[in-house]
């Protein structure tokens, strides 16, 4: 009995370990694919990429590293906007794209300009995307209609 | 007499091993359920945590975004929205102005309104209004967003007319305006566009499109004011220095007042050397799209671009020898130096004051190569609109001030005075040190001796003074500087402290700033002067090296030891000398 009992309890040790490890594994694996690059890059091959931060009627937030500012705070001396917006545009190939929601025009207003104030000496470019709830009902449904289509495409 | 039963594994005060390895199995068997469990709670929360970005979008259309299904648009070019121009004078016969609101769209000239309903109708106002626009007129519209709601039914309608709008504002409301209802006031009876032709605006019009009363002002509805205000704009820091205006030789604000401030600075702005030079052709057609805007308006106000003077060039670079510096300027081989010209200046020397501090205090970790590479665009941009500390101030206002007197004086003999103390109270360092005022135009300079000392025969008087400036806090290579009339020592007012001597980072700017050279000096501070140690920084004046006034060094362990080894070497050879006699 005491044979059986231990041999059963060293099983289960090892069990333990081996369920450790793997959930431990399988979790890794599933957030490296929710840090995928590809939820916030748009890659244009070789002149260049885009990076997507999305704009909300009060705040702003930046897909990559996963940070929000608040409307009003975007320009803040430490705002993570900033220290984003200064890594991207290090690079002449990249450039930020906004994705600009219902009611958001002024969040991205002021990102834009805070963009201006912070890099003055440069010519910036940016790409944006109107991202309407016409359009976002249309694309959930996968249902596009002729009228935007016509204007996306 | 009962027989005793032996077992290899006994009880535990009377508890039967075997059942104490079938309560650790229950045990175990619990603890593998909740570590399950734990774990699944976790992944989850993480899962969520990261979900909170992706599922704001809608991770469809995320998706969608990112595989191209639903392409962003070309790079864009950003500008100023009051200086640019292509919007400091509105006129609706060279730009056409649509408004996009939450219900409606607006004709900015004639503050007529299209409601979302109206729009879509066939042969609505909105395409009369098109329809009635001159070819010119269509390509140069402008489209000033404050909501987008309507966006695409509007963006369809202009694609349905050959339409393509290039020119586009992000803008906010005003207070009082977050409803989209316009509120008039003076400014909107005072615009621009009051003076409109009547015959002008009736040609524009459609049924119920593009008449109407005046627009506003579009300055008081751009709702940038709202804007953090931490990091000051060129403009706040402009206003702030008096005076400024009058002499600040990269001022963009200048270029403004005669029209010309965006294009100034874009199309002035050299080509650097590296990456930033590399523009992709989508960045290019937007850059050609906006300096043909610029043009068109610029011709259009009769403005005569030939007028302008051009803006001067500033070299930033560190202390490497000019033969290594031109070839690290060929193409492709490097980018130690750069160029820049038409930039606020003095955003730039406070960036550079911001770089010095940070390079500064990774040298005193013993980062000796903190300059080795310095490339102005890497190093010193990155700073380019941070605070401005408000010791720098006095020192940026005479950078920017006085530029013609500057220019008439470069590279002319600095005055130079000798300061004679007793022997005792300098150390053999201090003697014939240069006493060079920091962060203030140099006018003149003090050599300082001991009373037994003799100044060179030319001092006091206008004389040549180089000094070395070192790539790297040691003697090992720099160039040599001269401290002319009007030129400047820059020094973070944080490193006057300590006092001693020690490699300390400088930058030094010509008097017609063209050369801004960054490098380390030896040298103590005393009084806010640099106290410019003659040995280290290979003083020179008329090109005369100041003699050393080192003390010659004494016999040294070396000489020791060499005796000792002569007196073995003779204590052998005497003990088989005497072997052989024997």
């Amino acid at each position: 009995m005491v044979e059986i009992f231990g041999g059963v309890f060293a099983l289960l040790m090892v069990l333990l370990l081996l369920i450790n490890v793997f959930t431990h594994a399988a979790m890794q694996e599933r957030l490296e694919v929710g840090r995928d690059e590809g939820s916030y890059k748009v890659g244009w091959g070789a002149i260049g990429s885009g990076f997507v931060v999305i704009t909300f009627p009060h705040q702003l937030s930046i897909i990559e590293t996963g940070e929000t500012v608040a409307r009003g705070k975007i320009c803040a001396a430490q705002s993570p906007f900033i220290r984003y917006a200064r890594k991207i545009y290090q690079s002449q190939k990249q450039q930020l794209i906004f994705s600009i929601l219902e009611g958001s025009v002024a969040t991205m207003a002021e990102a834009r300009t805070c963009l201006l104030k912070i890099m003055p000496y440069r010519a910036l470019h940016i790409g944006w995307i109107i991202a309407n709830n016409e359009l976002l009902k249309s694309v959930s449904l996968d249902d596009i209609p002729a009228h935007i289509k016509n204007v996306i495409e | 007499m009962t027989d005793k039963k032996y077992t290899l594994f006994t009880g535990f005060g009377g508890v039967a091993l075997a059942d104490i390895l079938a309560n650790s199995v229950a045990m175990m068997i619990i603890l593998i359920v909740i570590t399950l469990l734990v774990k699944q709670e976790q992944e989850e929360q993480r899962l969520e945590k990261i979900d909170e970005v992706g599922v704001l979008l809608s991770r469809e259309l995320a998706s969608s975004v990112v595989m191209n299904k639903l392409p962003t648009s070309a790079p864009a070019r950003l500008h100023d929205y009051h200086s640019s121009p292509m919007d400091r004078n509105p006129q609706f016969h060279l730009m056409p102005i649509i408004e996009l609101h939450a219900n409606h769209i607006r004709d900015y000239y004639h503050n007529t309104k299209i409601s979302f309903a109206e729009l879509l109708l066939p042969n609505n106002a909105f395409d009369k209004y098109l329809s009635r626009l001159s070819p010119l007129q269509l390509q140069r519209i402008r489209i000033d967003i404050y909501e987008v709601r309507l966006f695409y039914i509007v963006m369809s309608i202009l694609k349905a007319k050959g339409v393509l709008p290039k020119h586009w504002h992000f803008l906010q409301y005003a207070e009082g305006q977050e409803n989209g209802e316009y509120i008039n006031n003076k400014e909107q009876e005072e615009s621009p566009q009051s003076e409109e032709p009547q015959a002008e605006q009736q040609q524009a019009q459609g049924e119920n499109f593009g008449t109407g009363q005046q627009g506003i002002d579009p300055e008081s509805h751009t709702g940038e004011a709202d804007v953090e205000v931490g990091i000051p704009t060129d403009a706040e820091l402009l206003m702030s220095t008096p005076g400024a205006q009058q002499a600040y030789p990269y001022d963009d604000l200048a270029y403004a007042q005669s029209g010309q401030a965006e294009e100034a600075r874009d199309q002035e702005m050299p080509d650097v050397p590296g990456e930033l030079s590399h523009q992709t052709e989508k960045q290019k057609l937007s850059d050609q799209v906006f300096a043909g805007l610029s043009d068109l308006f610029n011709r259009a106000a009769g403005q005569n671009r030939q007028q302008q003077t051009g803006p001067r060039q500033t070299r930033f670079r560190n202390a490497t020898p000019q033969q290594e510096n031109q070839q690290a300027q060929q193409p492709g081989s490097g980018n130690q130096n750069a160029e820049v010209q038409a930039v606020p200046l003095h955003s730039i020397i406070a960036a550079l004051f911001a770089f010095m501090k940070e390079a500064q205090q990774a040298a005193d970790q013993g980062q000796y190569d903190v300059l080795e590479h310095y490339n102005f665009y890497q190093d010193v941009a990155p700073y380019i609109g941070a605070a401005i500390e408000p010791a720098l101030w006095v020192t940026i206002q005479q950078l920017t001030q006085g530029q013609a007197a500057a220019d008439e004086n470069k590279n002319k003999p600095i005055f130079v005075t000798a300061k004679k103390m007793p022997a005792a109270a300098l150390s053999a360092k201090e003697e014939n040190a240069l006493l060079v005022p920091v962060n203030t135009r140099l006018q003149s300079l003090q050599l300082q001796q001991t009373e037994l000392q003799q100044p060179p025969t030319d001092i006091p008087g206008k004389v040549s003074v180089t000094t070395r400036l070192s790539l790297f806090p040691e003697i090992y290579t720099g160039v040599q500087v001269n401290l002319s009339q009007n030129s400047f020592v820059l020094m973070h007012p944080e490193q006057r402290q300590p006092h001693e001597y020690r490699w300390r980072m400088i930058s030094y700017v010509e008097a017609d700033l063209s050369n801004v050279i960054t490098a380390f000096v030896y040298a103590a501070v005393k009084n806010g002067q640099l106290i410019l140690n003659n040995e280290e920084n290979n003083i020179k004046i008329n090109h005369i090296v100041l003699s050393t006034t080192y003390p010659v060094l004494p016999a040294r362990d070396e000489r020791w030891l060499l005796l000792l080894y002569g007196l073995t070497a003779l204590l052998i050879v005497f003990s088989l000398l005497s072997r052989l006699r024997v």
